[in-house]
């Protein structure tokens, strides 16, 4: 269970509202349609700045939701499961 | 990417000896001093990567890369979420928490070892890594810099040949320059802030934040008294649970429980001011370790709004 509040798509407006919608936009270009905001974006959701922070990271990341970045000889996924894995986090 | 369940096992007990190619060796090696120790890291480092085939921007990518994850990581450990799908990475992750355990230092602790540093970075340039600062993308980014700043940071520079990433970046510097609810005070803003820098070592980081503690409270020794360690003396309760919280986040964020999130509501901050002490302390880490593994060096001003 999340340590704190959580707005979900029901509740949201403005700006968390947009960001719902493009993260979970971009997140079903490559995991199929209609695949729900991921939960590590969720539990910044009380505060729509740092909410808003995620989905520009997402945006970066997979190059507007085309997800079409040349990331060259190792996959970025890879390097990121790396930091991930020297971070020792589970998610 | 590892299909052969033999292959992926070796690699969460340790990627140096697991049968690899040489270039993701050093990617797990690039990856570990990035997030244990990045205050450690050389010219040398980055020259690992190149001897091993990456193209400049590639090693802009990578480390641009690891500060984005390294945000993704505090904030999912900081806000507790469930898990989607059963933990693969469970083994190497455990075995990293052992290892993490034994040192006092926790996640900031020597990393595998350094090779001495055989490149210098250039006295005149802005990293260890090279720019192009006329990229369109660069440039616009530099004149929005400029603009907020007067001036446009060194980070951003050392970020030109990534420019897809500076919408990114421009807007942690901003998120960065205030807190972001009504809770979190300016001063306990700036005091997670100092002590991140301290944390993390960071030269670049530190005179932002040292320049900002200053701006908030007028006390010119306040940065330096406040340390990586304990609360200063003059210190109230609430000071105290947000140093704390942040001082855990940024060494071993996956200590981190629910409790820390009922003290911050006991001490009247609540989930917003949580969640913005916690974005706080991994925006800060993020950057300051993007900073501290390209050898970025301190701009002469802090980025910060006049």
């Amino acid at each position: 269970m999340a340590h704190v509040r959580i707005v979900n798509e029901a509740e949201a407006t403005g700006t968390v509202a947009e960001d719902y919608a493009f993260i979970s936009s971009s997140y079903s270009k490559i995991l199929g349609a209609g695949t729900p905001t991921p939960q590590v974006y969720r539990t910044n959701s009380v505060v729509p700045e740092h909410f808003r922070f995620g989905a520009v990271q997402n945006r970066v990341l997979t190059n507007d939701g085309s997800h079409d970045r040349d990331d060259g000889p190792v996959p970025g996924i890879l390097v990121m499961f790396a930091i991930s894995m020297y971070s020792a986090c589970f998610y | 990417m590892y299909p052969d369940a033999e292959t992926r096992a070796k690699i969460l007990a340790d990627p140096q000896t697991a049968p690899i190619p040489d270039l993701h060796k050093e990617m797990f090696r690039f990856c570990e001093r990035f997030v244990r120790a990045s205050w450690e890291m050389t010219p040398d480092d980055l020259q690992r990567l190149r001897d091993a085939g990456l193209t400049e921007a590639q090693v802009v990518l990578w480390a641009t890369l690891g500060s984005t994850q390294s945000w993704f990581t505090m904030s999912a450990d900081g806000g507790g979420i469930p898990m989607e799908r059963d933990a693969m990475t469970g083994p190497g992750v455990g075995k990293a928490r052992a290892d993490y355990e034994a040192s006092p230092e926790g996640l900031l602790a020597p990393a595998t070892a350094a090779r001495v540093g055989v490149t210098a970075p250039a006295s005149d340039s802005v990293a260890w890594v090279g720019t192009d600062e006329t990229l369109p993308l660069h440039k616009a980014a530099a004149d929005e810099a400029r603009e907020r700043y007067g001036f446009v940071p060194n980070l951003l520079r050392a970020l030109s040949l990534q420019p897809t990433f500076h919408p990114r970046h421009l807007l942690a510097l901003e998120l960065l320059e205030r807190p972001q609810s009504q809770t979190l005070t300016p001063r306990l803003h700036a005091l997670i802030r100092a002590r991140v820098s301290h944390l993390t070592r960071s030269a670049y980081g530190a005179v932002t934040t040292r320049a900002l503690l200053e701006r908030v409270t007028g006390d010119v020794e306040l940065w330096d008294r406040l340390g990586a360690d304990t609360a200063p003396p003059e210190a109230d309760p609430v000071e105290r649970v947000v140093l704390d919280f942040a001082t855990k986040v940024a060494r071993n964020a996956y200590k981190v429980t629910e409790k820390d999130a009922i003290a911050f509501r006991e001490c009247g901050l609540g989930d917003e001011g949580y969640v913005d002490a916690l974005n706080t302390t991994s925006i800060q880490v993020a950057m300051d370790r993007l900073a501290n593994a390209l050898g970025v060096q301190p701009d002469e001003e802090p980025t910060l709004p006049a």
